[in-house]
């Protein structure tokens, strides 16, 4: 798997060319925290 | 002899009159436009005039939250109904008031939530992601619950599951989790406290947890990620820090952020969607190139009021992918994802 890049990194390696989905996966290492992970809350009952 | 003065303007008056004509209307169209116009100032002037009063309004609805000791039934103009969970109000502002445009609530902090409608019951579930226009395969590597997650990744999913079809839905973050201060390498090993508002830091540099059955604080993988909380549990904190008493806080599961798709675009389910969909190719619709954007930084970039679900930060999930790896989705601001 390839790991996550940082912005600092990201400049090496250009952009792709491809749509954008919203709904699309990608994936990581549970322990890899980049400058680029994040996360959103849900509440339930 | 009969001299007859012959009146009117001469050629060379015709010609500066014209030139000053023509300064002076450079020099309106110069005060009018460009970015110190005074259309632009007035543009300016109107927007800060509105927002402020949506600010005003959210404050008002901040403080309302605080005397919600129960949670309420709501059913909004279109006679579409939700639970306000106690400790919640609904915002005030023009638009936000519907299911179907994305009903906003407030806590008394000022985080603000969306209620997600899940009308039918066997919907409830994951579905493949588009990717390049077309319907990806992973769903054949994922997995929710994980059956080889941490102790009780299975019975908070099964809870999670009841409640969402117990009340017809749930609510998601309205924008990307936030924090107070810029995040960097530097600082990231600082918990800090999470915020779900308009206009702050985006909460990076923050992992799944330690491992894929372990959500403690990471401790043993490179110094750069040693000594954080990560999102699993930093979510479920979050209730608890803002005294929610009737709901419970969750990283956002698989499941849910494809509800989220289904809620804006219904053929999602179907695998259906047109080009142009949101859900589809959301070029346009999210910060995809330089810097990482403060939490809800561009009208454009909401849809049904959420702000941010493509592009800008990468989102954990809670689901896996392999043995190896836990979904994000929205993807970032570069295209490769990660």
């Amino acid at each position: 798997m390839t790991p996550p890049l940082e912005l600092s990194e990201v400049g090496r390696y250009g952009t792709l060319a491809i749509e954008r989905p919203a709904s699309i996966r990608d994936y990581s290492y549970p322990y890899r925290g980049t400058e680029l992970h994040s996360f959103r809350i849900a509440l339930h009952f | 002899m009969n001299f007859k003065r012959k009146e009117g303007i001469t050629l060379i008056a015709l010609v500066i009159t014209i030139i000053v004509l023509l300064i002076l209307a450079g020099v309106s169209i110069a005060t009018l436009t460009g970015d110190n116009g005074i259309l632009t100032r007035a543009n300016e002037a109107k927007e800060n005039t509105e927002q402020a009063s949506e600010d005003e309004l959210r404050r008002l609805t901040a403080l309302e939250a605080a005397t919600n000791l129960e949670n309420q039934p709501y059913t909004d103009k279109n006679g579409d109904t939700a639970t306000i969970p106690a400790g919640f109000a609904v915002s005030q502002v023009e638009g936000e008031n519907t299911i179907a445009d994305g009903l906003v609530i407030i806590d008394k902090n000022g985080n603000e939530f969306v209620w997600i409608p899940v009308k039918v019951d066997e919907a409830f579930k994951t579905y493949e992601g588009y990717s390049n226009g077309k319907l990806e395969s992973k769903l054949e590597n994922c997995e929710e619950p994980y059956s080889e997650g941490y102790t009780t990744e299975l019975s908070e999913y099964v809870a999670m599951k009841n409640s969402v079809l117990q009340y017809d839905g749930f609510y998601v973050g309205r924008y990307e989790a936030g924090c107070e201060i810029e995040r960097n390498r530097e600082n990231q090993t600082t918990t800090q406290t999470v915020l779900v508002k308009k206009g702050i830091n985006v909460y990076n540099y923050v992992p799944w947890g330690t491992e894929m059955d372990d959500i403690g604080i990471t401790t043993n993988h490179e110094d750069d990620y040693n000594g954080v909380t990560g999102a699993v549990e930093l979510s479920k904190q979050f209730a608890e820090e803002n005294g929610y008493t009737s709901v419970t806080s969750t990283l956002i599961y698989g499941v849910e952020w494809d509800a989220i798709m289904n809620f804006i675009d219904s053929n999602y389910a179907t695998g259906s969607c047109e080009a142009d969909s949101f859900v589809r190719d959301s070029t346009g619709s999210g910060v995809y190139t330089g810097n990482l954007a403060k939490t809800g930084s561009n009208k454009q970039y909401s849809i049904k009021n959420i702000y941010d679900l493509a592009g800008n930060a990468n989102e954990w999930t809670m689901e896996s992918y392999d043995t190896s790896s836990r979904v994000i989705r929205g993807r970032s601001l570069w295209n490769f994802g990660y």
